[in-house]
């Protein structure tokens, strides 16, 4: 009696311990639940190493912070050679401004060329989507009166293929 | 069974542990970006603030000017980060920066703090310094993480070695030689500097005026210390005892000023 007791309850606790864990187990493919992380990190990594390096001034600013007219081209041009074939990107930058009314603003720079390798139906067909928000201060202009811009990064990653 | 059971309970926790390890990755590159950006922030703030009092020496606009640069920072990373639920709380402290002690002759009679300002600057000693600091706390609710705490302090730390001071005859020039020791925060040394820099100033006894002196060149010692071989305006040595009494200004590469001077 006192083992048919004890099967019961086990069975109960393994029944209940299963039905939990269903919902924190990891999908078979673990390349579909970790891609979209890797992305997300693979595009935090790069903007904080071009943050770092001072990459964002030299792009969109010269040295007495005005922006540079082809400014969109370059970034590509930057972003193209650091991601891999097979990594579409897409990114918009803002800039932040304040009002009067203390009321925060992200105007889209202005650009002449898309800062993307695809175009938008391409993110729709990709694997994985991942998209990254990324704050950057201007930290190399020393221009009078110039040179603190809050900017913010909308940078789009994905997957070219489907897995 | 107990083992069965045991590897039941191990599985679970496993899977929670790698689930809520998922998580934490996405707030970590999100803070992690916060945090840099705050420090980023900050050095601009105390880069325009330093040439603000620089303009203008007096100190109600550069401090309104670092408030407002900093209120704009503030105000467009919480909408930059609206999306992720950010909640954001940012503080002033009173930071101990240097106790009373001696610094190559000068004696720091008080100790130095924050004292709940933005930033300070404690200029026109030998031993000089501008400093800025903040503090702030944040949630991530839409990632499910709560109570960062961030503390923030940067600075530039300068030093002028005044029983260095000495003249030097060197290829027939009679330069006034200084050595300036320079670090920022954390005690990390400022090792990339030029004459350009620096700017001089010493005491004319003919116009009983300031006039500048040029650093004709410096040798870059390491570890932040230089060594600075300074003439007058005109390409000339500075007269005796004259070249004692200086007025230095440094400029780091992140723009922020310090300006010490040999006397008290």
């Amino acid at each position: 009696m006192a083992r048919l007791l004890e099967a019961v309850v086990a069975a109960i606790i393994v029944a209940t311990a299963l039905s939990v864990s269903y919902f924190y187990l990891l999908p078979t493919n673990p390349y579909v639940i970790r891609g979209g992380t890797d992305l997300e990190k693979y595009g935090f990594d790069t903007l904080n190493t071009l943050a770092r390096q001072g990459g964002f001034d030299r792009v969109i600013f010269d040295a007495s912070g005005e922006i540079v007219p082809n400014w969109d081209q370059q970034m590509r041009v930057v972003l193209g050679s650091i991601f891999p074939t097979g990594i579409l990107f897409s990114m918009t930058v803002y800039n932040s401004t304040v009002n009067a009314d203390r009321f925060v603003t992200l105007t889209p720079l202005p650009t002449n060329v898309s800062i993307s390798n695809a175009d938008a139906s391409a993110f729709l067909n990709a694997g994985q989507v991942s998209q990254v928000t990324f704050i950057y201060t201007t930290k190399y202009i020393n221009a009078p009166g110039k040179g603190f811009y809050v900017l913010v990064f909308d940078l789009q990653l994905a997957r070219a293929t489907r897995i | 069974m107990a083992l069965l059971i045991f590897s039941v309970v191990i599985s679970i926790y496993s899977a929670s542990t790698s689930y809520q390890q998922m998580r934490y990755n996405q707030a970590t590159e999100t803070l992690n970006n916060f945090r840099e950006d705050f420090g980023r922030a900050l050095i601009g703030v105390l880069a325009k603030f330093t040439q603000r009092y620089n303009e203008t020496a007096e100190m109600e606009s550069p401090r309104i000017l670092a408030y407002y640069l900093f209120s704009y920072w503030t105000m467009s990373a919480s909408r930059a980060f609206a999306a992720d639920g950010i909640q954001l709380n940012f503080t002033l402290s009173n930071v101990t920066l240097q106790y009373p002690g001696v610094f190559f002759g000068f004696n720091l009679t008080e100790a130095r703090f924050t004292n709940n300002q933005l930033a300070q600057l404690f200029w026109y000693t030998p031993q000089s310094m501008s400093v800025v600091s903040a503090s702030f706390d944040a949630n991530l609710t839409g990632q499910g993480f709560y109570g960062w705490h961030e503390d923030a302090l940067l600075l530039l730390n300068m030093t002028l070695d005044v029983p260095s001071i000495h003249q030097e005859s060197i290829n027939g020039t009679n330069y006034a030689v200084l050595n300036v020791y320079l670090n920022r925060e954390y005690g990390q040394p400022v090792e990339d500097l030029s004459p350009s820099n620096f700017n001089i100033a010493y005491n004319d006894s003919v116009s009983k005026s300031w006039r500048n002196a040029i650093v004709s060149f410096l040798s870059n010692n390491g570890g932040g210390s230089y060594t600075l071989y300074l003439l007058n305006g005109t390409g000339q040595e500075i007269p005796s005892p004259y070249y004692k009494y200086l007025q230095v200004w440094a400029q780091d590469t992140r723009g922020i000023i310090v300006e010490s001077n040999t006397y008290t």
